[in-house]
C-alpha cells in the first residue's frame, strides 16, 4: 500500500484475544488503521472516542451478543457492520443481514475475502449517502423479491426459489423497469465479477424466469424486443 | 387450555352407556307389552269356513286367506267315523247348565270336531254326514269344564282363567264353541273357533276341503320380534352416538400426537376429551417438553463446540497467510475440510431442532434453483422442471435436502438425474444416479448419523456421514421421508416424499 494515510479505520470486536491479534495484524498490514475491543461495551467506548469507518463484529460474545449490538448500531445510524461469526449457516446470515449488517462472513474465513468485503463496504458507504437504508425487498405486480433471502414470493404468497443466476438477472430487471436491456447489458449487470457465463445462458435463464413468473394470467412480464433485447414490463416499487 | 369438552372419565361414560342401553331396551319391551293391541285371534268362524267350502275366498281375522280345494278323494281326517256329541243346555232361572257327552270310542279325537262339524253342516244347510272337521291345536282345557255338568259361573270362571275364545253376550259370558249350536246366526258368524280343517262332500262325490293357514310365524311371535327389533335399533343408535362421542377426542389426540411426531417443535396439545385422554395429553406434553429441552441442549452443545472449533481455525487461517504459498494452500484446504465437517454437524443438529418459518413454496422452483446453482459449480445434474408442485415447508431446510442428495449422487456416481412429480397428494422427488448402488443391508444404515460406507470413507471429499441423516431428519420434520433403493437398471435412487398442498 502506497497511500500516505490509512485506507480507513476498522474496529474489530471479538471476545477471543487471538482473533483480535490476527485481525489487527492482518488488516494493519494491508493499510488499515485497526482498533480492537473485547466486548460491545468496549466497542461503544471506542466508537464514542473516534468513530470507525467499519466495524468487524463477532456474533457470539459474552454479555451483549453481536446481533443485538448490530441492531443497535444500525438503529442509531452508526458505522457499517461486517458480521463475523462461527454460526455461518444461511439462516444466521439472513438474520444478520435483516438486522442491518452490511455484510456477513462465516468463520473461518479467507483473510483476503475479509479484506475484499471491508473494501467493498467502505466503497459503498462513500458512494451512497449515509442516510439511505439498505433495501431488503423489491416488489412488482404483487410479486415480492427478498434481496436478503434471494427468494421470490408470488402474489398468492407462494415462495418461489431462484438460482443465483436467476436472482441476479431478476434483480437487474426489477431495478430497471420499462427499459430495453440488451443481452450484453444484462450480462454485465447480472454476472458476478468472477463468473464466465456464456451469452446463451441469458436466454435460458430468461425463459426459466418467465416460467417461474407465470401466474396463469398469460401476461408476459419479461418481453422480448426483437433484435434489441428485453423489457421488464411491471409496476415496481421498493 | 380449552374448556373441558366431554370431560367425564371413559369409565363413567361406558357405564352410563351400558345402563342407558339396558333401560331403553326394557322400556321398549314394557311399552310393547302394555300398549300394543292384542293380536287378532288365529281362528275363524263357522260362517267363514262355510263360505270357503262353498268356493268363495275368505280372509280370516288374523289376515290369512282361506281357500277350498276340490279333490276327488276325501282327506285323511274325513275317513274317520263321526263321534256323536250330545250337548244339552238347560236353564233354571238365571242358572244355566251345560252338558256335553262324547261317545267313548272316539276318545282320542278332539271333542270339538263333531260340534264344529254339526255347526258347519247347519251353516251350509247340508246333512251332517257330508261334513268332516279336524280341529287343529286342540286346547283341552276348553272342554274340561264342558265334560262335566257345571254351572254357568264355573264355566265362565274357568274360561277367564284358560281361554281366549270368549264372546260377550248380553250379561253372560258364554263359551261359544260347544254351546251355541242352537243359538242362531249371531253365534255362527261372530264366534271364532280354533283353526280347523273341514271337508264337504259335494253332490258329485268329490270333496271341497279347507285346511287352516299355516303361518310361518304366529301373531305373538311376530310381535315379540318387532319389539326385539325396535330395541336392537335403539341400542345400535345409542351405541353409535356414544362410540362417536368417545372416539372423537381420542382420534383428535392421535392426530395431534402424529403431527407432533412429525415436527418436534410443534405447539403442545390442548386438553380435551375424557379424563383419561386429558391425563394422556398432559403426560404427552410433558414428555414432548423434556424431549425438546434435551434436543435443544444437545444442539446448543454442538453449536458451542462448532463455535469453539471455528475460532482457533480462524486464527490458524489468518496466521498462515504469511506462510509460503504451497503450505498456505494446503493448510487452507485442511481448514476448509474441518469447517465442512463442523457445518455438517451443525446442519444435522439444526435439522432436529430449528423451528424454521414455513411457507407455501414451489418445490419445482426450489429444485431447479438448486440444480442451477450446482451446475454452475460444474456438477452434472439433470432436471426437467415440470408444473409447479406446492408444499408447505422451510425453504432452507428443503434446499439442504436436495443439495445433500445431489451431492451424494455426484460424489459417488459423478452425475445425478432428478425428477419431481405429484402423486396422490404427495410431492415425490427422485434423485437417481448411475453408480454401483448399495448392498441391500446398507440402504437403511447409511441414514444413521456418522455412518459411512467404505467408499465414502476412502474418498478425500468424504464428509462426516451426516448428509443423508440430515436430509431424512428435515424431510421427516415436514411429515415426509427420504428412502434409498437400488434401481433395477443399476444405480441408486434417493426418493424424497413430502405432503403436497392442494
Amino acid at each position: 500500500m502506497t497511500a500516505e494515510e490509512s485506507l480507513g479505520r476498522v474496529l474489530v470486536v471479538d471476545d477471543d484475544p487471538g482473533i483480535r491479534d490476527v485481525l489487527t495484524e492482518f488488516l494493519g498490514r494491508h493499510g488499515y488503521e485497526v482498533e480492537a475491543a473485547a466486548d460491545t461495551r468496549a466497542m461503544d467506548v471506542a466508537i464514542d472516542e473516534r468513530p470507525p469507518d467499519v466495524v468487524v463484529l463477532d456474533l457470539m460474545m459474552p454479555g451483549e451478543d453481536g446481533l443485538s449490538a448490530c441492531k443497535r448500531l444500525y438503529a442509531a445510524g452508526g458505522p457499517p457492520v461486517i458480521m463475523l461469526s462461527a454460526m455461518g449457516e444461511e439462516t444466521d446470515r439472513i438474520v444478520g443481514l435483516e438486522l442491518g449488517a452490511d455484510d456477513y462472513l462465516p468463520k473461518p474465513c479467507n483473510p483476503r475475502e475479509l479484506l475484499a468485503r471491508v473494501r467493498a463496504v467502505l466503497r459503498r458507504r462513500r458512494e451512497t449517502s449515509r442516510a439511505a437504508a439498505p433495501t431488503l425487498f423489491l416488489s412488482f405486480d404483487g410479486w415480492k423479491l427478498d434481496l436478503v433471502r434471494r427468494e421470490l414470493s408470488s402474489p398468492q404468497g407462494v415462495t418461489v426459489n431462484l438460482s443465483s443466476g436467476e436472482f441476479n438477472l431478476l434483480r437487474v430487471f426489477v431495478e430497471r423497469p420499462e427499459r430495453v436491456l440488451t443481452r450484453d447489458q444484462l450480462l454485465d449487470l447480472a454476472r458476478p465479477a468472477n463468473s464466465d457465463a456464456f451469452d446463451r445462458a441469458i436466454d435460458v435463464q430468461i425463459s426459466r424466469l418467465r416460467r417461474k413468473l407465470d401466474d396463469g394470467s398469460g401476461r408476459e412480464i419479461i418481453r422480448t424486443i426483437r433484435g434489441e433485447g428485453y423489457v421488464f414490463a411491471a409496476r415496481t416499487g421498493a | 387450555m380449552k374448556a373441558n369438552r366431554g370431560g367425564l372419565p371413559i369409565f363413567v361414560q361406558l357405564l352410563a352407556l351400558a345402563v342407558l342401553c339396558l333401560v331403553s331396551v326394557q322400556l321398549v319391551n314394557l311399552a310393547g307389552v302394555l300398549f300394543l293391541p292384542d293380536p287378532p285371534p288365529e281362528g275363524f268362524s263357522i260362517a267363514d269356513a262355510a263360505k270357503a267350502l262353498q268356493g268363495h275366498p275368505v280372509v280370516t281375522p288374523s289376515g290369512h286367506r282361506l281357500l277350498a280345494e276340490v279333490t276327488s278323494h276325501p282327506p285323511a281326517f274325513a275317513t274317520r267315523s263321526l263321534p256323536i256329541p250330545v250337548i244339552t243346555l238347560t236353564s233354571v232361572g238365571a242358572q244355566r247348565t251345560l252338558t256335553k257327552r262324547v261317545s267313548d270310542d272316539n276318545a282320542q279325537d278332539d271333542p270339538l270336531n263333531p260340534v264344529v262339524a254339526e255347526a258347519l253342516a247347519q251353516a251350509l244347510n247340508v246333512e251332517p254326514d257330508r261334513v268332516r272337521v279336524q280341529v287343529h291345536h286342540p286346547q283341552p282345557h276348553f272342554y274340561r269344564a264342558v265334560d262335566m255338568a257345571s254351572t254357568h259361573d264355573e264355566i265362565t270362571r274357568h274360561m277367564r282363567e284358560h281361554t281366549r275364545l270368549v264372546i260377550q253376550m248380553s250379561h253372560a259370558t258364554v263359551l261359544p264353541d260347544q254351546v251355541n249350536l242352537h243359538m242362531g246366526a249371531v253365534m255362527k258368524d261372530a264366534a271364532l273357533f280354533p283353526p280347523f280343517a273341514a271337508a264337504l262332500k259335494l253332490p258329485d262325490g268329490r270333496w271341497s276341503v279347507i285346511t287352516p293357514p299355516h303361518p310361518l310365524l304366529s301373531a305373538w311371535q311376530i310381535r315379540m320380534m318387532a319389539t326385539f327389533t325396535a330395541s336392537a335399533l335403539i341400542v345400535i343408535l345409542i351405541a353409535w352416538f356414544a362410540a362417536r362421542r368417545l372416539a372423537r377426542p381420542i382420534h383428535a389426540f392421535a392426530g395431534a400426537a402424529e403431527r407432533l411426531g412429525a415436527d418436534p417443535q410443534a405447539p403442545p396439545l390442548t386438553f380435551q376429551g375424557p379424563a383419561e385422554v386429558r391425563t394422556a395429553v398432559a403426560a404427552f406434553n410433558e414428555m414432548q417438553d423434556k424431549l425438546r429441552r434435551y434436543v435443544n441442549d444437545r444442539t446448543l452443545m454442538i453449536a458451542s463446540i462448532a463455535h469453539d472449533l471455528r475460532t482457533p481455525l480462524t486464527r490458524l487461517r489468518f496466521r498462515i497467510e504469511g506462510a509460503p504459498l504451497e503450505i498456505r494452500d494446503r493448510v487452507a484446504a485442511d481448514i476448509e475440510q474441518m469447517d465442512g465437517m463442523i457445518s455438517a454437524a451443525l446442519a444435522y443438529a439444526r435439522g432436529e431442532t430449528r423451528s424454521a418459518e414455513r411457507a407455501r413454496l414451489d418445490l419445482t422452483a426450489l429444485v431447479s434453483s438448486v440444480v442451477e446453482d450446482m451446475r454452475e459449480t460444474g456438477a452434472k445434474v439433470g432436471f426437467d422442471a415440470g408444473a409447479p408442485v406446492l408444499v408447505f415447508g422451510d425453504a432452507l431446510g428443503l434446499k439442504r435436502v436436495v443439495v445433500n442428495l445431489i451431492d451424494n449422487a455426484v460424489k459417488f456416481a459423478d452425475a445425478a438425474s432428478l425428477s419431481l412429480s405429484r402423486e396422490d397428494g404427495k410431492a415425490i422427488l427422485r434423485v437417481d444416479d448411475a453408480g454401483c448402488g448399495l448392498p441391500a443391508d446398507e440402504l437403511e444404515r447409511v441414514f444413521e448419523p456418522f455412518y459411512r460406507t467404505d467408499a465414502a470413507r476412502s474418498t478425500t471429499t468424504g464428509g462426516f456421514g451426516l448428509g443423508l441423516a440430515t436430509a431424512r431428519t428435515i424431510a421427516r420434520a415436514h411429515g415426509g421421508d427420504v428412502t434409498l433403493s437400488n434401481r433395477p437398471g443399476g444405480g441408486l435412487r434417493a426418493e424424497t416424499v413430502l405432503p403436497a398442498l392442494g
